[in-house]
């Protein structure tokens, strides 16, 4: 759980940080889990929650977490092969704003939808498909960088 | 768009794990144990709360009931007498029962008719104590020869059933009483279900008068009483050095060296009575204003020392009591925290302003060569702050009075010497009673 925690802040106290204050959570719910799915799914969920509220309250945080709404939404069909292993990938990750490191996240690791993603964190869910799509398109100029490769942004 | 990219994503950061510090592990264990603490804090602290309440909460009920069923009873009572007017509209055959009733118990009529309903052997049981009576009587005297004048010409009762029938007699007239009451009741409610509006207008109505009696003006007198002390502010200061006499005299230091002076304070009563004025702001909060005469006493012992390394000597010391009679106004407010119908607690503040019309000093007891007495009146009139601070407890006795019991602390400047200008810090404690009759 503590990579869950690790890839939504930027440093490993911040990461110890939710991690023990969502396991804090889990205690005292633990009786509301009533046996519906896995209980490793359910704190994962407790967890990514409590990692949202932990950017929200920091302010070190909540400034890159305010996302404007914006007009022009990036698109991009490149699927760049990842020639990193997790680690290196994560930390590529963990470069990203907090606002796209969160939605992306969210979005390509965790599984949630923009109809989700928008609903936790406050967000309409065009908001969050735009944000996503800048987000991967920067993470992928950074791993055409790192393989030494570059392909242009289309905008619509 | 294709989401391979998505998947592989995925693929390396869905599962990547990281080994936590041992701390965290702690640092959980010691934010979730303080809670079961915590609850258990709560918890008893909580038990006698809730059975203060209780009680609170059942007697305040009880009292309440008792007062229902008075008013219940009074109006049972009416009915009953409404009752008595009944039988006269009634048949010829139930006043003729009546009748013969009457007679046999000659009693004054009307008044106690309410109680002949049955008709064979009837009894009124107003008389019920006079047949018992006449039955232990007879008993004594011979068991047979019993004739008791309240049963009917046709139907006397053997002694040994006398007592049984009377109790079975007694029933009846009160289950038919109650009969009667209840039907009189029902009627009643149906003639008000009648009028419903008339009804929920009057409550309305009742309700705003009870707001603006409660919102009224309350005029009463207050009182109190406690003991007060003044602080001791000269310890260990330096007295003045009079100049050095030949004579050697208490208050001069002679060839001695300096004096040093002590004071030793002693508490005195105060009391205080005067007229008061009330205000209900809201459930919470009233005000009140008062003028009252303040009695106030203390005493103090000045100790005048020589401060030797060798030897010391008290050379003088003097007791002087002082009374101060004050005219007091002050303003108040009380913060009731709990209500109840016929009692709120809370919180009481006061201001007071204090004009001092007189003061005396007494000196009691000197002990020293010149063991005079002396009585110095002193005038220093003056405006002088105080505050009080307390605790209150508010209960209505009936819709006019209100009783109001204060146990309070107050503190304050006082200046009362013309000698000496200076103010000195008093302090009261007392208990502070307010009756509002009006």
């Amino acid at each position: 759980m503590l990579g869950v925690c690790y890839r939504y802040t930027k440093s490993m106290e911040d990461a110890e940080d939710v991690l023990q204050e969502g396991f804090v959570r889990v205690f005292k719910n633990l009786q509301s889990f009533k046996g519906e799915g896995e209980l490793g799914a359910w704190i994962r969920r407790i967890m990514v929650n409590t990692a949202l509220s932990f950017l929200k309250k920091h302010e070190v945080y909540r400034n890159e977490l305010a996302i404007k709404e914006e007009f022009l939404h990036p698109i991009s069909d490149s699927n760049p092969e990842i020639n990193l292993n997790s680690k290196d990938l994560l930390q590529l990750v963990r470069q990203l704003p907090a606002g796209y490191q969160a939605i992306f996240n969210l979005y390509a690791v965790e599984g949630y939808s923009h109809v989700e993603i928008g609903k936790m964190l406050g967000i309409s869910e065009g908001t969050s498909r735009s944000q996503y799509m800048r987000a991967r398109n920067l993470l992928i100029s950074w791993l055409e960088k790192f393989s030494g490769e570059k392909k242009k942004v289309k905008y619509v | 768009m294709s989401e391979q990219f998505e998947h592989k994503v995925h693929d390396l950061l869905g599962d990547i794990e990281f080994e936590p510090g041992s701390d965290v592990w702690k640092r959980v264990q010691q934010q979730i144990r303080p809670e079961k603490k915590r609850r258990r804090f709560i918890f008893w602290w909580l038990l006698p709360v809730v059975l203060a309440g209780g009680a609170l909460t059942y007697y305040f009920t009880t009292e309440n009931n008792k007062q229902q069923s008075i008013a219940k009873n009074t109006t049972s009572k009416t009915i009953s007498d409404k009752i008595e007017t009944i039988p006269l509209q009634s048949s010829s055959s139930e006043v003729k029962e009546k009748t013969i009733a009457t007679q046999t118990f000659n009693n004054d009529a009307r008044k106690k008719q309410k109680t002949i309903l049955t008709s064979t052997p009837v009894y009124i049981s107003a008389k019920n104590n006079q047949l018992k009576q006449q039955q232990k009587h007879s008993a004594n005297k011979s068991r047979s020869s019993f004739n008791p004048p309240s049963v009917n010409a046709n139907t006397s009762i053997p002694d040994n059933d006398r007592t049984s029938q009377t109790a079975a007699v007694t029933k009846t007239i009160k289950d038919s009483e109650t009969a009667s009451i209840a039907k009189q009741t029902i009627d009643q409610n149906k003639e008000e279900s009648k009028q419903p509006n008339d009804n929920t207008n009057d409550t309305a109505v009742v309700k705003k008068q009870e707001k603006k009696k409660s919102k009224k003006w309350r005029f009463g007198i207050t009182a109190d009483a406690g003991v007060s002390n003044v602080v001791a502010v000269q310890n260990n200061n330096y007295a003045p050095v009079f100049n050095s006499g030949a004579s050697g005299s208490p208050l001069t230091s002679g060839s001695f060296g300096p004096l040093k002076q002590r004071q030793q304070t002693f508490a005195g009563a105060q009391m205080g009575i005067g007229v008061i004025v009330h205000r209900t702001i809201n459930k919470h909060i009233d005000l009140s204003a008062a003028v009252s005469y303040r009695y106030q006493s203390f005493a103090v012992k000045d100790i005048i020392y020589k401060d030797s390394a060798n030897l010391q000597v008290v050379n003088y010391s003097s007791t002087a009591d002082h009374s101060l009679h004050n005219l007091q106004f002050s303003l108040g407010t009380n913060w009731y925290l709990l209500s109840r119908k016929k009692a709120r607690f809370g919180i009481t503040t006061a201001i007071d302003n204090m004009y001092l019309l007189s003061a005396h000093e007494n000196i009691s007891t000197v002990n020293a060569g010149n063991a005079s007495f002396q009585k110095n009146n002193l005038s220093n009139n003056k405006w002088q702050p105080y505050l009080r601070i307390g605790l209150t407890g508010s209960f209505t006795t009936n819709q006019h009075q209100l009783i109001q019991l204060s146990p309070y602390f107050g503190y304050g400047l006082r200046s009362f010497s013309n000698t000496n200008n200076t103010s000195q810090h008093v302090w009261q404690l007392g208990v502070k009673a307010n009756w509002y009759f009006k």
